[in-house]
C-alpha cells in the first residue's frame, strides 16, 4: 500500500489510486473541470495540476496514480500560479455574461475564478465568438462558454454508446456538439446538461426563467417509470421550474423524462377547480359540493343495486392506493378496482436482483418484450454499461428496440406479436426440442437463436421480462429462467405498479381492466371512478373505452387536464401532480421510497387519498382521521411488509388480433411514454404527432419513401400520418407510435398492442 | 391671575397674523435633494431596448424581498442587446424600504432611483402598490 | 292674519337660513382660526381658500356609514341628536336683530316674536341641550360616552345656575325680560358698561354651557375619545355638530343683545349703517372671541371646573346682583 503525504497529511491508499482520489480522502480540495466520478478520467483540462516533490513538472491529479513516498503539494506557489494562468487562458474567450447565463450560481468556472483566479484580464482583444445553437426544445448549446472538458462527449461515448455529439476542429476553433443533427434529443440528453461544469449546455425549458438561487429544492422520486430515480425539484412561487439529480442514485444518470418531463405541473391548461355536469356543460363548483355530489350519486347507485368500479393510474403513491382501495372495498363495497390501465393482465412479481448495481454486475442479459430505453430508460443504461465495457453480453428478443440493439450480442427482432413465439423457440432450444416450426413467420433466423442459447448457457444471465409480456409469456420466460437457474426480473407499466399491487388495489376476483370495461358495457357496473389517466390515450382499446364510458350512469374523473375521458364525465375533481404531494412509491426492485411535497397543491387540487377521505366522510363512514400524507404512511409501511398473493391471470386475452397486411406494434415514442407527457410542451414539440415507422428495405419494397404521408387502415378506421424509415423496425412489420391524447390511435387496438394494419399512400 | 390669561390671548391673536409656514403641497413642492432615493425606473438604452438582463442580483440583494423577477429569452435581440429580458419585473412598494441596494447591485445600470416620491395609490388594499414592469419603465416626475 | 303668518314664516326662513350659514361657516372659521393661530393655513383645497369646505364636509358626513351601536338604547340613541339641534333653532325665535321697519305699509318687527319673558324662554330652551348630551352618553352604552354624559350633567347644573344669575343684573337694570326692551335700553350706552362683571361671568358660563374649551370636559378628546358622541357617526354626528355651532351662534346673539347694544351702532356717526348689519358684525366678533378662547386656553381639570363654578363664579354673580341692587336702591336706578 503506497503511503503519500498530501499537504502535510499522511495517508495510505490502495495501489492505483489517483492523486485526486487520495486528496479527496483527506479532504483536500483540488479544482477539476474534466474529472467526473462516474466518467473515466481523461486529464484534459489541466485544472487539477499539483506539485509532487522531486518532479520537474506539475502533474494532473485526476490521472496520475500515486507512488509510495510521494509528497504532494496542492497549494504551493507553483500550483497557484498554474491555476491562475489556466483560468486566465480559459477566460480569454469566455464571455463575461454571468448575469445572463443560466449556470451562474452553480457554475464551476465561476466558483474557481472566485477561489483561485485573479481578477484581471490581460488580453484586450475581441473574444472569438460562436453562434448559439438551439438544439431542439431540450437543450441550447453555447460554444462561447465551453471550457473543453469534454464531459458531454465522454458521457455520450461511454454511457450512451456513441451519438453524433463530438469534438470537431482544433485549437481555439474547437467546436463541441452534434455534427449533423439540428435537434438533439437522445433520451439521456439531460445528463449532458447536468454534466456541463459551465453554461455551455443549458436547458431550453428552464432557459432564462429564473436564477438557481431562487429555487427551493425538494427531494422527490420521479413519477414516470418504475426505476424511481431520486430527483430534486426546484420550485419557486408554486411552479416547478427545474429538476436536478443531485443524489446520483440509483444511477448517476437519469433520462429526459425525469429531467425534462415536468412541464405539465405548471401547464396553463391545467384545471384546478372541481367541475360538475349540468346538461351539456361542466360547471365549476366548490370541492365540498363536488364531493357531496359524488358521494351522494355513488351511494344512490350502490343502494339501487348497481356496481361501482375504480380505475386508477399506476403512477400514484401507495397512500393513494391504500385509502382509495379502502374506500372502494370497505365503504362502497365494490370488488372492481384496478390500476393496470396501460392494458396487460399481469401482476408484479418479486425480482431476483435488488438494485441497479445488481443489474450492472450481471455477466449476460436476456431482455424480452420491451424496449427498455423507452419504459425503463435508466435500467437500459445500466444494462448497456456492462456490455459497452465488454464485461457482459446482451441478448435481445425485442421488436423494434431503439437503443440496446447497439450493444446486443444477438438481437432477435421478431415481427410484432411474435416475441413470445421466439421465446417459446428459445425455451425449446434450451430444452433440446425442435424449434424450427416455432420460428416460422417471425423473421428471426435459427442461427441467431442458436447463438443466443449458447451464450445464455455459457454465462449466467439476468433475465428481464418486459411489460409487453402476457401471463403466458411470463410463464415461458420463467421456464427459460428455471432451465438456467435464474428468477427473471419482470417489469411493469407505470411508476408504482408494485405499490398498487401491494396495497391490494386490484379486483379480488382477478378481473382485468378489460373485464371491468366489459362489465360497464353490459350495464353491471353503473358508476366508475377514474383517476389521473386518460383511458383514451393509454388503454389499448379506444372503442371499448368509448362504449364503456358512454354506457355508464355516473363517471367521476380525477385528473389534472381536460382529457377526452373527462369529456365523458359527470364530475371532474382536480388532481395534484407528483410535486404537490408526498407519499411512498415502490420501485422495480420493491424498494419503498418517500416522495416529498415540493409546494402546496394549486387551488382546489387534491391528491387521490384526500379525495377518498373526503368521499368517505360525505358517505358517512369516514376512513379515519388523516391530516397529512405522513399520517397514512405508517399504514402503508405495514402493508408493504405483508406478503400479497396475486390471482392467476392465465388464459386471458391472446395475441390473436393480427389481421391485415402488416403486423404492427403500437409503441410509445420515448418522449411520449410516461405520465402526462403529452402536456409537456418540449416533448410535444419533439413528437408532435403520431407516425408509422418501417424498415427501409421493406418500405422500398412497398413503394414508400421516407417522410411520406400514408393512410393506415384498421377495421375500416383510417388514420392519416407520416411514415418514417428506421433501421430497428423488423422487416415485414411496422411500428406505430401511440401516447397521444389528442389523436385517437387507441381505436385501432383491441386490448393488446399488436394489430394488423393496412398501409397505403395518401392521395393529395 | 387675569394677566397671564390676557397675555395668552395676546399671543394667540398675534399668531393669527403671522405668515403660515405651511407648504401648499399639491400646488407647490419643496425642492428634493439631488440624491434622494425615490421610485425606481428601469432604463432603456439608446436603441430603446431594455437594459435589464434579468440577472436577479437586485432580487437577491433586496433586504425587504420587494423585487420579483422572472426572465425570458429574446432570441431576436429586439428588446435586449444580450437576448435576455425580464419577463416579470415587479416591485412591491408596500415592502420596498428605498435602500438603493438594487441600484448598487445592478451590473448594467438598468435600474436607477429617481427623486419622484409621489407613490400614493388610490383605493383600499395594497394591490396598487405592486408595480409591474410597464409602470417601472414609465418616465414621470424627476426622471 | 294670513299676511301675518306669511311674514312670520318668511322671517323664520331667513333666520333659519342665516343660522345654518353661520353654523356652516362657523365650522370653517373654527378651522381657519385654529390654523392661523398655529401658523398653519387651515382648509385650503376646496374652493378658493377652502371656502367650499363646509359643503364638502356636509357631503362627506351625509355619505358616511351610519353605525348604530348594537347594545345601545335605540330610542334615546336616535332622540339625542335631534334634541341637540332643536333648542338652538327654537331660541332664534326671540332674538331681535333690528329696529322695526315699514314695508308695503306694514310695520314689521325684526324679531320673530317679541314675548315679554324672552329671557326666561331662552334659559328654559337652552337647558334642553343638556338632555341631548346626557341621552347620547347614556344610550350609547359605552364607557366614554357615559363618562361624558355624567360630566356634562354636573357641569350644566353648575353653569346654568351661574348663567341665570349673571343675567339677573341686566334684568334688574332694565326691568324687563323682553330682549327687545333690553336692546332698546342700550340705545345710548351698552349694558357691558353698567354690568362688566355680569358680562364676564356670562361669557364664562356661556362657554361652559357650549362645552367649548376650556370647559369641554364632556367631549374631552384626549381622555374620552369623543365624549358623548363617541358612538355616533354620519348624519347623527353631524346633528350634534350642527347643534354645537347653532348654540354658539345663539349664545353669541344673546350676548350681543344683552351686553353689546344689539343692533345699535356703537358710535353715532356710524348709525347710518342698518341695524342688522351691526348686529351681525357684533355677533361675528363674539363668535370669534369664542374661537379665540378655544385655541388659547388648555382644558380645565374636572375638580377645577367645579371649584371654579361654585367657589368663585357663584359668589361673584351673587355679589354682582347685590351690588346692582345696592346701587339701584342708593341712587334710585341707573
Amino acid at each position: 500500500m503506497p503511503k503519500v503525504v498530501i499537504d502535510g497529511i499522511e495517508i495510505e491508499v490502495p495501489p492505483g489510486t489517483t492523486i485526486l482520489n487520495a486528496a479527496q480522502r483527506v479532504g483536500v480540495e483540488i479544482p477539476v473541470f474534466c474529472y467526473h466520478p462516474y466518467l473515466k478520467p481523461a486529464g484534459i483540462c489541466r485544472m487539477c495540476l499539483v506539485e509532487v516533490e522531486g518532479m520537474p513538472r506539475l502533474l494532473p491529479a485526476c490521472i496520475t496514480e500515486v507512488q509510495d513516498g510521494w509528497e504532494i503539494y496542492t497549494n504551493s506557489d507553483r500550483v497557484k500560479d498554474a491555476r491562475e494562468w489556466l483560468l486566465e487562458f480559459v477566460l480569454v474567450n469566455h464571455p463575461l455574461e454571468c448575469p445572463i447565463c443560466d449556470e451562474a450560481g452553480e457554475c464551476e468556472l465561476q466558483n474557481f475564478v472566485f477561489k483561485f483566479g485573479e481578477p484581471r484580464k490581460r488580453l484586450y482583444d475581441e473574444p472569438f465568438k460562436y453562434p448559439t445553437r438551439y438544439l431542439g426544445p431540450l437543450i441550447v448549446h453555447q460554444m462561447n462558454r465551453c471550457v473543453l472538458c469534454r464531459r458531454c462527449v465522454r458521457f455520450s461515448d461511454e454511457a450512451m454508446g456513441g451519438t453524433d455529439w463530438g469534438v470537431y476542429e482544433r485549437g481555439y476553433r474547437t467546436i463541441v456538439g452534434p455534427y449533423e443533427r439540428d435537434v438533439f434529443a437522445q433520451k439521456y440528453t439531460f445528463n449532458m446538461e447536468a454534466l456541463c461544469p459551465v453554461g455551455a449546455i443549458t436547458s431550453n425549458i428552464y432557459r432564462y426563467k429564473t436564477r438557481i438561487w431562487k429555487l427551493d429544492f425538494t427531494n422527490s422520486v420521479c413519477a414516470h417509470c418504475e426505476v424511481g430515480c431520486w430527483l430534486d425539484l426546484g420550485e419557486r412561487d408554486g411552479q416547478l421550474l427545474k429538476v436536478l439529480h443531485r443524489r446520483g442514485y440509483p444511477s448517476p444518470w437519469i433520462c429526459d423524462k425525469g429531467g425534462y418531463g415536468f412541464e405539465y405541473v405548471n401547464h396553463s391548461e391545467r384545471i384546478t377547480v372541481p367541475l360538475r355536469r349540468e346538461g351539456n356543460r361542466l360547471r365549476g363548483v366548490t370541492t365540498d359540493e363536488a364531493l357531496e355530489f359524488v358521494a351522494g350519486r355513488l351511494k344512490g347507485l350502490v343502494e339501487s343495486g348497481g356496481k361501482v368500479a375504480a380505475l386508477v393510474s399506476p403512477h400514484l403513491t401507495c397512500e393513494d392506493y391504500l385509502l382509495m382501495g379502502s374506500f372502494m372495498k370497505e365503504v362502497v363495497g365494490s370488488d372492481y378496482l384496478d390500476y393496470r390501465l396501460y392494458g396487460g393482465n399481469t401482476y408484479p412479481e418479486r425480482p431476483a436482483v435488488d438494485s441497479l448495481e445488481g443489474v450492472e454486475k450481471a455477466e449476460a442479459y436476456l431482455v424480452v418484450g420491451e424496449d427498455l430505453s423507452v419504459h425503463h430508460p435508466v435500467l437500459a443504461l445500466s444494462v448497456a454499461k456492462g456490455c459497452k465495457e465488454g464485461r457482459a453480453s446482451l441478448y435481445l428478443i425485442v421488436t423494434g428496440d431503439s437503443f440496446l440493439f447497439k450493444f446486443a450480442a444477438e438481437h432477435a427482432n421478431p415481427l410484432p406479436g411474435k416475441e413470445e413465439k421466439v421465446l417459446e423457440a428459445l425455451a425449446s432450444v434450451l430444452g433440446g426440442k425442435d424449434y424450427a416450426s416455432l420460428l416460422e413467420g417471425t423473421e428471426v433466423s435459427e442461427d441467431t437463436l442458436k447463438a443466443m442459447a449458447q451464450g445464455l448457457q455459457e454465462k449466467k444471465p439476468l433475465i428481464i421480462g418486459g411489460s409487453r409480456l402476457t401471463p403466458e409469456g411470463r410463464v415461458l420466460l420463467k421456464g427459460v429462467g428455471e432451465r438456467l437457474g435464474i428468477t427473471p426480473l419482470f417489469l411493469d407499466w407505470g411508476s408504482n405498479s408494485k405499490g398498487a399491487f401491494q396495497m391490494g388495489f386490484w379486483s379480488p376476483g382477478g378481473e382485468s381492466v378489460e373485464d371491468i370495461l366489459n362489465k360497464c358495457v353490459s350495464g353491471e357496473i353503473k358508476g366508475l371512478f377514474v383517476s389521473s389517466m386518460d383511458l383514451f390515450r393509454d388503454y389499448p382499446n379506444g372503442t371499448l373505452v368509448k362504449e364503456a364510458l358512454s354506457n355508464l350512469d355516473f363517471l367521476v374523473v380525477h385528473d389534472m387536464f381536460f382529457t377526452e375521458t373527462v369529456a365523458y364525465s359527470d364530475c371532474y375533481l382536480p388532481a395534484t401532480s407528483f410535486a404537490e404531494d408526498g407519499g411512498t412509491v415502490v420501485n422495480m426492485f420493491w424498494e419503498a421510497k418517500k416522495r416529498n411535497r415540493a409546494f402546496k397543491p394549486k387551488d382546489e387540487s387534491m391528491p387521490l387519498w384526500q379525495v377518498a377521505l373526503g368521499l368517505s366522510r360525505k358517505w358517512g363512514r369516514p376512513l379515519g382521521d388523516f391530516g397529512t400524507v405522513e399520517d397514512v404512511t405508517p399504514l402503508v409501511r405495514e402493508r408493504l411488509s405483508q406478503v400479497v398473493e396475486a390471482p392467476s391471470t392465465l388464459g386471458g386475452v391472446k395475441a390473436a388480433h393480427l389481421k391485415g397486411d402488416i403486423p404492427a406494434l403500437f409503441e410509445y415514442p420515448f418522449y411520449r411514454a410516461g405520465m402526462r407527457t403529452d402536456f409537456c410542451n418540449a416533448f410535444v414539440q419533439l413528437v408532435p404527432e403520431p407516425y408509422v415507422t418501417l424498415n427501409p428495405e421493406y418500405g422500398d419494397e412497398l413503394g414508400f419513401k421516407n417522410g411520406d404521408i400514408v393512410i393506415m387502415e384498421v377495421d375500416g378506421n383510417q388514420f392519416r400520418m407520416k411514415l418514417f424509415f428506421r433501421d430497428e423496425v423488423p422487416r415485414g412489420g411496422a411500428i406505430v407510435s401511440r401516447g397521444f391524447s389528442d389523436f385517437p390511435i387507441t381505436r385501432a387496438l383491441k386490448g393488446l398492442w399488436y394489430r394488423g394494419i393496412e398501409l397505403r399512400a395518401a392521395k393529395e | 391671575m387675569v394677566g397671564p390669561l390676557l397675555k395668552g390671548l395676546r399671543v394667540t391673536f398675534g399668531h393669527l397674523f403671522k405668515p403660515a409656514i405651511t407648504v401648499k403641497y399639491p400646488y407647490e413642492k419643496r425642492p428634493v435633494a439631488e440624491r434622494y432615493r425615490g421610485r425606481h425606473v428601469l432604463k432603456l438604452d439608446e436603441d430603446g431596448r431594455e437594459k435589464c438582463c434579468a440577472c436577479g442580483l437586485c432580487e437577491a440583494v433586496c433586504p425587504a424581498g420587494a423585487i420579483t423577477l422572472y426572465g425570458a429569452e429574446d432570441p431576436e435581440f429586439k428588446r435586449s442587446d444580450v437576448g435576455k429580458i425580464a419577463e416579470v419585473y415587479e416591485i412591491d412598494y408596500s415592502r420596498c424600504i428605498f435602500c438603493g441596494y438594487c441600484v448598487d447591485a445592478c451590473p448594467r445600470g438598468a435600474i436607477i432611483m429617481t427623486t419622484d416620491y409621489e407613490l400614493t395609490v388610490p383605493g383600499p388594499g395594497r394591490g396598487h402598490l405592486y408595480k409591474d414592469k410597464n409602470w417601472l419603465f414609465e418616465k414621470r416626475g424627476g426622471e | 292674519m294670513i299676511v301675518a303668518i306669511i311674514v312670520v314664516a318668511v322671517k323664520l326662513l331667513i333666520l333659519f337660513a342665516v343660522l345654518m350659514l353661520f353654523v356652516a361657516y362657523g365650522t370653517l372659521a373654527e378651522r381657519k382660526v385654529s390654523g392661523h393661530i398655529q401658523d398653519r393655513l387651515g382648509p385650503y383645497h376646496c374652493g378658493p381658500h377652502g371656502l367650499l369646505q363646509p359643503l364638502a364636509d356636509g357631503l362627506k358626513l351625509f355619505f358616511k356609514e351610519d353605525i348604530v351601536a348594537a347594545e345601545s338604547d335605540k330610542i334615546l340613541y336616535y332622540l339625542a341628536p335631534m334634541i341637540a339641534i332643536v333648542p338652538a333653532i327654537l331660541a332664534i325665535g326671540v332674538i331681535p336683530f333690528g329696529e322695526s321697519i315699514t314695508l308695503f305699509g306694514r310695520k314689521i318687527d325684526l324679531v320673530v316674536t317679541d314675548i315679554n319673558v324672552a329671557l326666561l324662554y331662552l334659559l328654559a330652551v337652552s337647558s334642553f341641550s343638556v338632555y341631548a348630551i346626557v341621552f347620547g352618553g347614556w344610550s350609547s352604552n359605552s364607557k366614554y360616552p357615559l363618562l361624558g354624559g355624567l360630566r356634562s350633567a354636573a357641569q350644566f347644573i353648575s353653569y346654568e345656575l351661574i348663567l341665570g344669575l349673571s343675567i339677573m343684573g341686566v334684568i334688574m337694570v332694565v326691568g324687563s325680560f323682553s330682549l327687545v326692551d333690553i336692546v332698546h335700553y342700550q340705545k345710548s350706552m351698552w349694558m357691558v358698561v353698567y354690568q362688566p362683571l355680569a358680562f364676564i361671568i356670562y361669557m364664562i358660563a356661556a362657554t361652559a354651557e357650549l362645552n367649548r374649551l376650556p370647559f369641554d370636559l364632556p367631549e374631552a378628546e384626549s381622555e374620552l375619545v369623543g365624549g358623548y358622541h363617541t358612538e355616533y357617526s354620519s348624519m347623527k354626528f353631524a346633528m350634534f355638530f350642527l347643534g354645537e355651532y347653532a348654540n354658539m351662534t345663539v349664545t353669541s346673539a344673546v350676548a350681543v343683545c344683552l351686553f353689546l347694544g344689539g343692533w345699535y351702532s356703537p358710535v353715532s356717526f356710524l348709525s347710518w349703517i342698518p341695524g342688522p348689519i351691526w348686529f351681525v358684525v357684533k355677533l361675528v366678533a363674539v363668535f370669534f372671541f369664542l374661537l379665540w378662547l378655544r385655541w388659547t386656553y388648555p382644558r380645565f381639570r374636572y375638580d377645577q371646573l367645579m371649584v371654579f363654578s361654585w367657589k368663585y363664579l357663584l359668589p361673584l354673580a351673587l355679589v354682582n346682583i347685590l351690588a346692582t341692587g345696592g346701587v339701584m336702591i342708593l341712587f334710585g336706578g341707573i
